[in-house]
């Protein structure tokens, strides 16, 4: 009896978070597979099976080169693991996970450049482009993030006033923000970010409308005389003003999460440093970045998950003069299902992202973890 | 008594630095609201008269800009978001954590599971079914309520309840009802489809009926027909999907497109408070964070409650809310940031003004102020302002919150 009643109470107490859950989050779910074999514009069209996603790869079999190019990259860095467990035989190890890497990159380069050529480039692009945004962003911020959780774990007055001033970029609503670095970054000579530059005696750039490669603009895209070309040019200016703002908004957050991974190191660890007689910078380099790595392995998962689903600024800072250069995956896919009403597209290619997202979190774990120190 | 050291200057130094960059863009932001058009143009950074100046572009940008219709529509969804929010995940997060019933774990990592899926995936549906565009057909009722007690069926493959097999029946029994009524007739007429689709699914379900045969105990009357039912419910949703009924201006109507007018299938909710704030009610990190306080409140509370005769929810209000006050707060303060600051989801569901909140206000502001940057930078600081006044007051509970939370979660 007594049995009953608590069952009741329990479905009861669950049934409006699980009814909202349902209709709006797993329902969604299997819906947007449902349209995604389908034609589907405004209304529904006939069934394409996996025709939509045959439009985003151009061909399986390169699209599957492509996978199995990235999965043996996975093994390879595997196989390069395996060195510290095998001391004697390590530079076999480490040869044959070099060996297995240079297969896996030709494998990816020759998939993706089929790819390129019959799927859908804009899409393939925007991948590109999310991809130089993570790795613009994710490491320089938790870099930043460190250097400050270091300098606030000193033993110093007024920690928390600049906590407080760190920590603002991170709730300020994406959208103003990204307002205010939108006028920031803009084109005319008396923007800040122009006037900034001016003081250093450089000429005024187009930022956010700036569509050249960086390296371009840098060295005239050349290195000893190697031209830069397609993926190797990299990001375009406009994308790399984005980026400061992504750095601005993140590095004091990643500084509060390290600033707690720093509390949680033992003192007696530095005493017995300070014994021994190390410097400042030996103790940073051998105590406290390995002990932090678990927090460092944390931000780094997050933030490089999070860079591929962010949308907000991107959409709010995107200028029609950079040409689709900051065109990320997710503005991509809102495009395509907002302006083009391509939705049955959208849907597929955004279950392509989430499978990238979920290979991305498998990669993630298998290559660093072995490399994290947990306690 | 901290003594002076070089060294500490050189922090001081850096942290100054630092603190610059971070605040730069807030103090160019409130500078520039205060100056007069003629002043953004020039390489200025400080406003020659920041009062008269100012009280002109902030009053030009709240009445003229519609800004202070926006904020209070901001106002109005962001509580309601919090209300809706705090009621079902407090009551969700309370029997996950302290009432063993069936299901529970299963329950839980669905939720979890979802947390895992990009928001891009989800919000393509979820904007048809704002838009009031899914005529949810029968079939798809059907077919996720097969799905369902399949799963549940196979994920308690190990026990012997008849009570729950003949639960899962009569959700089979429910799926065949099209098949029964409609399809039937239907099946002479065309032939039976055949798309490497339906192979792959008959290839499925042959894998799950040979786990489902293997793992339970001894062949019984129930256990055949739930999963004769189940498996034919399966395959009556592919009937109903592909045999069209009637042609119609070349349109085929299929039995998949009888309608369910209910709510949110039905009438649309573009542009209403609902479809703004309905959708978000349900935050799984939230439930998830309370389930975890609440689950560390000792038993013997319970125990002492349960003999004064205290009921669930009683306890849940009078002793579990006052206890984890410091992770309530944590998780409305979050909330309230999320919903404060929501910019894709009321972009694509307000078109009018009507409920149009702060963030995609000052969006379509952008294009509207166009060289008027003193005024677009006014705007910008009454969004913010709500935000920072907000985390002043709280900024111990947001550090603490994100420096346990975010690692736990």
């Amino acid at each position: 009896m007594r049995k009953w009643r608590d069952n009741l109470t329990a479905y009861s107490f669950l049934a409006p978070a699980m009814l909202l859950t349902a209709v709006f989050g797993i329902f969604p779910i299997g819906y947007a597979v449902y349209m995604s074999l389908y034609r589907w514009r405004l209304r529904q069209g006939r069934f394409k099976g996996l025709d939509n996603y045959l439009e985003i790869v151009g061909s399986w079999t390169a699209a599957g080169q492509f996978f199995a190019g990235l999965i043996l990259l996975l093994v390879a860095a595997w196989v390069a693991m395996l060195a510290r467990d095998f001391r004697p035989q390590r530079w076999f190890f480490r040869l044959g996970g070099l060996a297995v890497a240079v297969g896996a990159i030709y494998l990816c380069q020759r998939g993706w450049g089929v790819m390129m050529d019959k799927g859908d480039d804009d899409f393939l692009q925007s991948l590109i482009t999310t991809l130089y945004y993570s790795l613009s962003t994710v490491p320089t911020q938790i870099a930043i993030g460190l250097g400050i959780a270091y300098l606030l774990f000193q033993n110093i007055k007024g920690k928390t006033f600049f906590r407080i001033l760190y920590f603002l970029p991170y709730i300020t609503p994406v959208v103003a923000g990204a307002v205010v670095f939108r006028i920031i970054f803009s084109q005319r000579e008396t923007g800040l970010a122009n006037q900034f530059i001016g003081f250093f005696g450089i000429e005024a750039q187009k930022w956010l409308a700036e569509s050249t490669p960086i390296s371009e603009l840098l060295f005239g895209g050349q290195i000893f005389g190697w031209q830069l070309e397609g993926i190797w040019a990299g990001p375009s200016l406009a994308l790399l003003s984005i980026a400061v703002f992504g750095i601005w908004q993140y590095a004091g957050y990643n500084a509060v999460i390290l600033l707690a991974g720093l509390s949680a190191i033992p003192r007696s660890f530095y005493e017995a440093a300070e014994v021994d007689g190390a410097n400042r910078w030996q103790i940073f380099r051998s105590i406290t970045v390995p002990l932090l790595s678990p927090f460092i392995f944390y931000l780094a998962i997050t933030g490089f998950i999070g860079t591929f689903q962010a949308f907000n600024h991107t959409y709010v800072m995107r200028d029609r003069f950079a040409r689709g250069t900051v065109n990320v995956t997710s503005v991509e896919i809102f495009d395509s299902f907002y302006l083009q009403n391509k939705f049955g597209y959208a849907a597929a290619e955004s279950i392509f992202l989430f499978f990238i997202i979920l290979l991305l979190t498998i990669a993630n774990f298998t290559i660093f973890n072995r490399r994290v120190v947990y306690d | 008594m901290i003594k002076f050291k070089p060294f500490n200057l050189l922090v001081y130094l850096l942290l100054a630095v630092g603190a610059f960059f971070a605040i730069l863009p807030f103090l160019w932001m409130i500078s520039t609201s205060l100056m007069s058009l003629g002043e953004t143009i020039n390489k200025q950074l400080i406003p020659s008269q920041p009062v008269s100046q100012g009280v002109e572009n902030y009053q030009a940008a709240w009445t003229e800009g519609e800004f202070s219709k926006y904020f209070f529509n901001s106002v109005l969804i962001t509580f309601t978001t919090l209300a809706g929010m705090l009621l079902t995940c407090v009551l969700a997060a309370y029997a996950f954590a302290r009432i063993q019933f069936p299901g529970r774990n299963i329950l839980f990592a669905l939720l979890l599971a979802t947390m895992m899926i990009p928001e891009a995936v989800t919000v393509i549906p979820l904007i048809k079914i704002i838009r009031g565009e899914i005529q949810l057909s029968l079939g798809f009722i059907f077919l996720l309520l097969a799905l369902l007690g399949y799963g549940i069926m196979l994920w308690r493959s190990k026990v012997a309840d008849y009570g729950r097999n003949i639960l899962l029946g009569l959700f089979s029994l429910i799926a065949l009802l099209p098949f029964v009524l409609k399809i039937v007739p239907q099946i002479q007429a065309s032939g039976f489809p055949s798309s490497t689709f339906l192979i792959a699914k008959v290839v499925l379900v042959a894998i799950a009926s040979y786990l489902y045969w293997q793992a339970r105990g001894k062949p019984s009357i129930v256990k055949a027909s739930v999963w004769l039912s189940l498996v034919v419910a399966i395959f009556a949703i592919d009937l109903a999907q592909i045999i069209p009924l009637a042609s119609d201006e070349g349109e085929s109507l299929h039995l998949s497109n009888w309608s369910m007018n209910f709510l949110p299938f039905g009438p649309s909710w573009m542009n209403t408070l609902q479809g703004l704030t309905v959708p978000f009610m349900a935050s799984i990190f939230n439930i998830f964070l309370l389930r975890q306080a609440f689950a560390k409140v000792p038993n013997e509370l319970w125990d002492a409650a349960r003999i004064d005769g205290t009921g669930h929810f009683r306890f849940l209000w009078q002793i579990m809310l006052p206890i984890n006050m410091p992770v309530m707060l944590t998780v409305t303060l979050f909330s309230f940031i999320g919903a404060w600051n929501a910019f894709m989801w009321p972009l694509l569901v307000t078109t009018t003004p009507r409920f149009r909140p702060l963030m995609v206000g000052l969006w379509n502001f952008v294009t509207e102020a166009g060289a008027e940057t003193q005024l677009l930078m006014a705007a910008s600081v009454i969004t913010i302002v709500p935000i920072l006044i907000v985390f002043f007051f709280t900024q111990k509970y947001f550090t603490e919150g994100i420096a346990s939370s975010g690692l736990k979660g």
